[in-house]
């Protein structure tokens, strides 16, 4: 069999690749195959997800000027979004939320985030704060035995100590 | 340590611990990341990726993970040895081509690494022999404390860790797993365990991450939804699914080798013999007689071989690592007759160890 992507080498590999629950299968030289690997299919980072998004972003109706809709923080528009399918920034988000509940909801099933939490240090918090958080969160690491975990934690700690003791 | 001290390093992960008699090579845990300030790589300047590394340099100095790192800047690599880093899996090939200024920090057993200014600003990795992904999780999620702690991270309480792609967003977290699935493949069975896994919102890929075929019969199976479940949840949803693999392979190479014993093992010997005395070996040829090997080892057949050595030979005879070896670019023609080289030489260094050692 010739390789289907340059018709000119004889094909070596069989690439298969799942899309939307599609199996598809090409037939190519080791060649193709290389530069396959170094080419656009790789480039982005999930393919299939990609595709996945183009229906999602498909999908959604706009309504009135989102097309033209811009985030204030950065300038990229909606445009652009469902072309590339990459944000531009953090504000992004909030600047296309009207669309991007649907979108979540198409990709993932779920639009709320419900795993790891950041915690913020608010700038009104003292040292003595953080350090009391940071020591509950130890505690709470052990007794998960989430050891690389803890030893991070109490790394944190020793620095804030010192910190205080030097502020002091 | 310098790039070409790498080709030879030994990665943790290649080591076959905790592989399930061979069968799963490798858990990896990655977490993407953005800083709240500079734009995303779409909007982002070069002075705004100037600006990611040297923040996240700064963080990582004082990160027990990464206080000892080894970095490298993309821009101060030829492509030969961007590509040296994507073989090691220690970068992706959207790295190592990617625009502007990007960087790499990983630690000495490449169990840890950070991508900076990939698509997101930053992406942790944890890689660990074998199927454990929940320590996988573990010590991605302490490296991402302890530069969380130094970052200003993009972060919304609705929407969790903010990334460039929104199929990303929320815990930022993809869990993988590389398993060696031979028997489901002679049974072709695999299209229909493949559509299983997109339903229930797993993606299957082939060796080598995105977009590739199944080389040597090695899958990689990731979550794609990071979204509204927690990490815990995605780490061990992922190894169910893989439990449940490992135990349809099992049953796919019991009834094989009740139907054709001799037929099995006549492949795998002879594959056996090929790898050991072959002159000219292409990578597919290489990976599908490797593949029957490793087969013969989960199978009990073949034990001088530990999977180790099948990880590690996988690896040193990529394109870029051969060329390293050799010290020179080279023609596809000339890397078969190398890698038919190398592999003869780990062949013979493991068999006479083992009859040394028996004598």
């Amino acid at each position: 069999m010739i390789c289907e992507l340059c018709e000119k080498n004889q094909a070596t590999i069989v690439y298969t690749h799942i899309v939307d629950n599609e199996k598809k299968t090409v037939h190519i030289c080791g060649f193709c195959a290389s530069k396959e690997k170094g080419g656009d299919a790789q480039k982005t980072p999930s393919a299939d997800m990609t595709a996945k998004m183009k229906v999602a972003l498909g999908s959604i109706k706009e309504g009135g000027n989102a097309a033209s809709s811009a985030c204030p923080q950065c300038g990229l528009t909606y445009e652009e979004f469902k072309k590339g399918g990459r944000f531009g920034c953090h504000l992004c988000y909030t600047a296309f939320a009207g669309q991007l509940e649907r979108l979540l909801e198409c990709i993932h099933g779920a639009t709320n985030h419900n795993g790891k939490e950041l915690v913020e240090v608010s700038a009104d918090s003292t040292p003595e704060d953080e350090l009391a958080h940071l020591r509950e969160e130890l505690q709470t690491a052990v007794a998960a035995e989430a050891f690389e975990k803890a030893a991070e934690l109490r790394d944190h700690i020793a620095e804030l100590e010192k910190e205080i003791e030097r502020a002091s | 340590m310098e790039l070409k001290e790498l080709s030879n390093n030994s990665a943790l992960w290649l080591s076959g611990a905790a592989d399930v008699d061979g069968m799963v090579v490798s858990c990896r845990a990655r977490l993407a990341r953005n800083l709240a300030t500079p734009a995303f790589a779409a909007k982002a300047t070069e002075a705004d990726q100037d600006y990611v590394i040297e923040k996240v340099i700064g963080a990582a100095q004082r990160s027990r993970y990464l206080r000892d790192a080894i970095f490298f800047k993309m821009t101060g690599l030829d492509k030969s040895e961007r590509r040296l880093l994507v073989e090691r899996h220690l970068i992706s090939p959207a790295l190592a081509d990617g625009a502007g200024q990007r960087g790499l920090l990983f630690n000495r057993e490449e169990s840890l690494s950070v991508m900076i200014n990939e698509e997101d600003h930053l992406r942790l990795q944890a890689i660990l022999p074998g199927l454990q992904p929940e320590a996988a999780w573990r010590q991605v999620d302490a490296m991402d404390d302890s530069l969380a702690a130094r970052l200003d991270y993009a972060y919304s309480e609705e929407w969790g860790y903010l990334t460039a792609c929104p199929t990303n967003v929320g815990t930022g977290l993809r869990m993988s797993v590389l398993i060696h699935l031979p028997a489901l493949v002679l049974a072709d069975d695999m299209e229909r365990i493949l559509r299983g896994l997109a339903q229930m919102s797993f993606t299957v890929r082939g060796f080598y991450g995105e977009g590739t075929n199944a080389l040597g019969n090695l899958f990689q199976i990731s979550n794609q939804a990071t979204l509204g479940r927690s990490e815990e949840e995605i780490v061990a949803h992922l190894t169910e699914l893989t439990q449940k693999l490992v135990e349809s392979e099992r049953d796919a190479q019991d009834s094989l080798l009740r139907e054709a014993r001799s037929q099995v093992e006549d492949k795998i010997w002879r594959a056996y013999g090929i790898l050991a005395h072959a002159r000219v070996l292409s990578s597919q040829e290489f990976m599908n007689l490797l593949s029957a090997v490793r087969l013969g080892y989960t199978l009990g057949l073949i034990k001088e071989l530990p999977s180790s050595f099948m990880n590690q030979l996988m690896i040193v005879t990529q394109p870029s690592h051969l060329q390293a070896a050799a010290r020179r670019e080279l023609e596809p023609e000339e890397r078969d007759v190398i890698r038919a080289g190398i592999v003869r030489q780990h062949m013979e260094k493991y068999t006479s160890n083992n009859q040394a050692g028996t004598a």
